[in-house]
């Protein structure tokens, strides 16, 4: 009891919902079970842009770019399994180019969708950070990337799908042989759990403890010798890739990917998700990222046309009122409190 | 406080039970009711399409269960709001199919939706009636498609504006599937029948500024503009083409009755329109519909091809149920529907056997100085479709 108690709070409430998600199949719907499974990779979505936001201060406006590539890479590679995919075929490609080739090679893929990302991620961060972009302006040139991302997957209509975007997708499999509904939740648990386990560590490490420093005062950072440049375009680089897995793990788990799920929308949702559950806990991100998916769902099935207006007020509610976030707001409480209290025993 | 975290962790860790806890509208006692699923965007980007094609269909379910319903039992609607998301639309169909359990599943409006669906529809052996008009091009057996598709629409229409109008078309449209596919088969059309194009162009989706294209039509100087815009698009290019002043009128796939009262007469009148069906189709089924319709719906929609496609979807579907033994079984509906005739407001159409599509109408309207869409050409019978 007493080592429970030492672990932090948040760090609980975690294992919590670990444990539920890890029963939920269990008593859940086959519906529902491909629901959370879809929700689960949002997780690693939404931490990928804490590690970013929570712990660096970067607020990228522009994530699911580098979701997107993720998910375009493994969208690609599963509809070029049986050849030439149709879409290609309607605009008058016949042979498979050689990129495409590779990328119809499952594991060539996984890797492209997750290094590519974190190499734009890393590119952008060091031409970004070394001339000295940041705080809204970093957060406007990553809005306008995702827009131009947008624009390019739908204009470039005979490799990537266009508007309609790439369907028709065969769900995970492992060497060769399909996953149930049931394995399928599972396999993505156990990366969500892998990749909750290597955000900990790396918030833990001294390389979290510099983005810690870099967010809270960069000039003090810079007197004490280190590069910020560098450290925040590594920390880029390092969210880039983890939202890439997520892109490449959402593809085969959602059937298909289109350019709403690259663009601003998409991206602004993702913010959302971390405004309303709070930053720099990884308990917030997965709190925000589970409460509006399962709201919008819940309120989409009993309210109908008028759902994403309820979403709305309730988004605005938490913001007005938590503006650091449900888990951010719980946790200053209770430390003022600590503090509080210390300062009585002292006095 | 920690305690407060994780009673909040708890919540959350609740919500998959939100998830599950959920039912929708109970019927009434008596006979078990027959559960259909409607799939269609309330909100979104084609929202405005969707609810016309939802109004149709629940007015077509509601008329079937005041009559009586099939054999005494009543057909439960399940509603699903996609918001135009077709990942989401997807989503949902499960939910319909598994959760829900539907017989039939009558939606969605994009080709995008409808191809997010079609796996779902397929791997669990359901059934989608599709509403819309669409590129054609596609046949699955667990689909039954109730919109018009080139053969029965542009090909005619072509035609008829080489012999009726002018030979020099400009191609104009939205930049995805329907679009591009439709003005590949009007260059083919227009190749076969004399005609030539003076111009190609296709603006993002939701795109509202189209001057930089009335320049482009004003120096290629066409006889007809060839449209297959839509949403706000189409509302914005008809605006901005009135108030420039062209002598080239606007021949649209796209437009409907609705869609017109957003325009105003000013811009749109003289313009040319193909669909299966207008609002002014005269027979004594379609004047007892617009009213019924006008007393139903006070929401700014008019009776248009979309609200027909919808309608007509509900009235294949109850036929097919009242044909089936066992209405519960999504097979039966499935193999009912094959072949299956109905009287329609838009005339007596039918689905086609061996391509899951239905034989319609085609017809040609323009606006007049009134608003109104006068129908100038119909074809005599229903044309076969070829998808």
């Amino acid at each position: 009891m007493e080592k429970l108690r030492s672990i932090p709070a948040n760090r609980r409430a975690d294992l919590l919902i670990f444990l539920v998600l890890a029963l939920f199949p269990l008593a859940g719907s086959a519906f529902y079970t491909q629901l959370l499974t879809k929700y689960m990779v949002f997780l690693i979505l939404a931490w990928s842009l804490d590690l970013l936001w929570g712990y660096a201060g970067l607020m990228n406006l522009g994530h699911a770019v580098l979701f997107g590539l993720g998910g375009y890479a493994m969208a690609l590679c599963l509809s070029a399994q049986q050849g030439v995919p149709d879409f290609m075929a309607r605009g008058g490609v016949t042979q498979m180019p050689l990129w495409l080739k590779i990328l119809s090679n499952p594991a060539a893929a996984v890797l492209a969708g997750i290094l590519i990302p974190a190499l734009l991620a890393w590119l952008l961060g060091i031409f970004l950070f070394r001339s000295r972009v940041g705080g809204v302006f970093f957060a406007v040139i990553t809005l306008a990337l995702a827009q131009v991302f947008n624009l390019f997957i739908q204009s470039q209509s005979v490799w990537t799908g266009g508007f309609n975007g790439i369907g028709g997708l065969p769900g995970l499999s492992l060497s060769g042989a399909p996953l149930g509904l049931g394995q399928s939740y599972y396999f993505v648990f156990l990366v969500v759990v892998l990749v909750y386990m290597f955000c900990v560590a790396l918030t833990r490490s001294r390389f979290g403890m510099i983005l810690r420093g870099v967010r809270e005062n960069e000039t003090r950072l810079e007197f004490l010798g280190y590069k910020k440049a560098s450290f925040k375009a590594a920390a880029f680089a390092v969210s880039g890739a983890l939202a890439g897995l997520a892109g490449v793990l959402y593809v085969p788990v959602n059937g298909m990917i289109a350019p709403n799920d690259v663009g601003m929308e998409f991206s602004t949702a993702v913010v959302v998700w971390l405004a309303i559950g709070g930053r720099g806990s990884l308990t917030g991100a997965a709190v925000g990222a589970l409460l509006v998916n399962v709201l919008g769902n819940a309120l989409s099935e009993q309210f109908g046309a008028f759902w994403q207006l309820l979403l709305g007020a309730v988004m605005i509610v938490t913001v007005l009122f938590m503006p650091r976030g449900i888990v951010g707001t719980l946790m200053h409480r209770s430390e003022g409190r600590e503090k509080r209290g210390e300062a009585q025993e002292r006095g | 406080m920690k305690r407060k975290l994780c009673a909040l962790a708890a919540c959350v860790a609740m919500l998959p039970c939100l998830l599950t806890g959920c039912g929708n509208g109970k019927a009434p006692a008596g006979q078990k009711p027959i559960k259909i699923g409607l799939l269609y965007s309330l909100s979104g980007v084609t929202s405005v399409s969707e609810k016309q094609l939802y109004n149709g269909t629940k007015l077509a379910i509601d008329q079937i269960n005041q009559s009586g319903g099939i054999r005494g039992r009543q057909i439960e609607t399940v509603f699903a709001d996609y918001a135009s998301d077709p990942a989401k639309a997807a989503d949902k169909a499960r939910k319909l199919i598994l959760d829900d359990k539907v017989t039939a599943i009558v939606g969605t409006c994009s080709s995008s939706a409808r191809q997010a669906v079609k796996p779902v529809v397929e791997q669990y052996q359901s059934l989608l009636i599709y509403p819309q008009s669409y590129e054609g091009q596609e046949h699955s057996k667990n689909i039954v498609y109730v919109g018009c598709i080139p053969n029965q629409q542009a090909e005619i229409f072509v035609n008829w504006l080489l012999k009726n109008t002018g030979k020099k078309f400009f191609l104009i449209g939205c930049d995805f599937i329907y679009p591009h596919v439709e003005n590949t088969l009007a260059k083919q059309y227009l190749a076969a029948g004399g005609g030539s194009v003076v111009g190609e162009e296709y603006v993002p989706y939701g795109s509202t500024d189209f001057s930089s294209v009335l320049n482009k039509i004003k120096t290629s100087n066409p006889d007809i503009i060839y449209s297959e815009l839509t949403g706000d698009s189409n509302v914005a290019f008809y605006k901005q083409y009135g108030a420039y002043g062209l002598k080239a009128t606007i021949a649209s796939l796209t437009t409907n009755e609705t869609v017109l009262k957003a325009i105003g007469t000013q811009a749109s009148k003289g313009s040319y329109i193909c669909v299966d069906y207008f609002k002014n189709v005269q027979n004594d089924l379609n004047k007892k519909f617009v009213q019924t319709y006008a007393a139903t719906y006070k929401d700014g929609t008019e009776p248009s091809y979309a609200v027909m496609g919808g309608y007509n979807a509900g009235l294949f579907l109850g036929e097919a149920l009242k044909k089936a033994n066992d209405p519960d079984s999504t097979q039966q509906v499935l193999a009912a529907l094959k072949g299956l005739k109905i009287d329609s407001p838009s005339g007596e159409i039918s689905i086609d056997a061996s391509n899951n599509h239905a034989a319609l109408y085609c017809r040609i309207g323009q606006v007049g100085d009134n608003g109104e869409i006068s129908v100038i050409y119909q074809s005599e019978k229903t044309i076969a479709p070829k998808p």
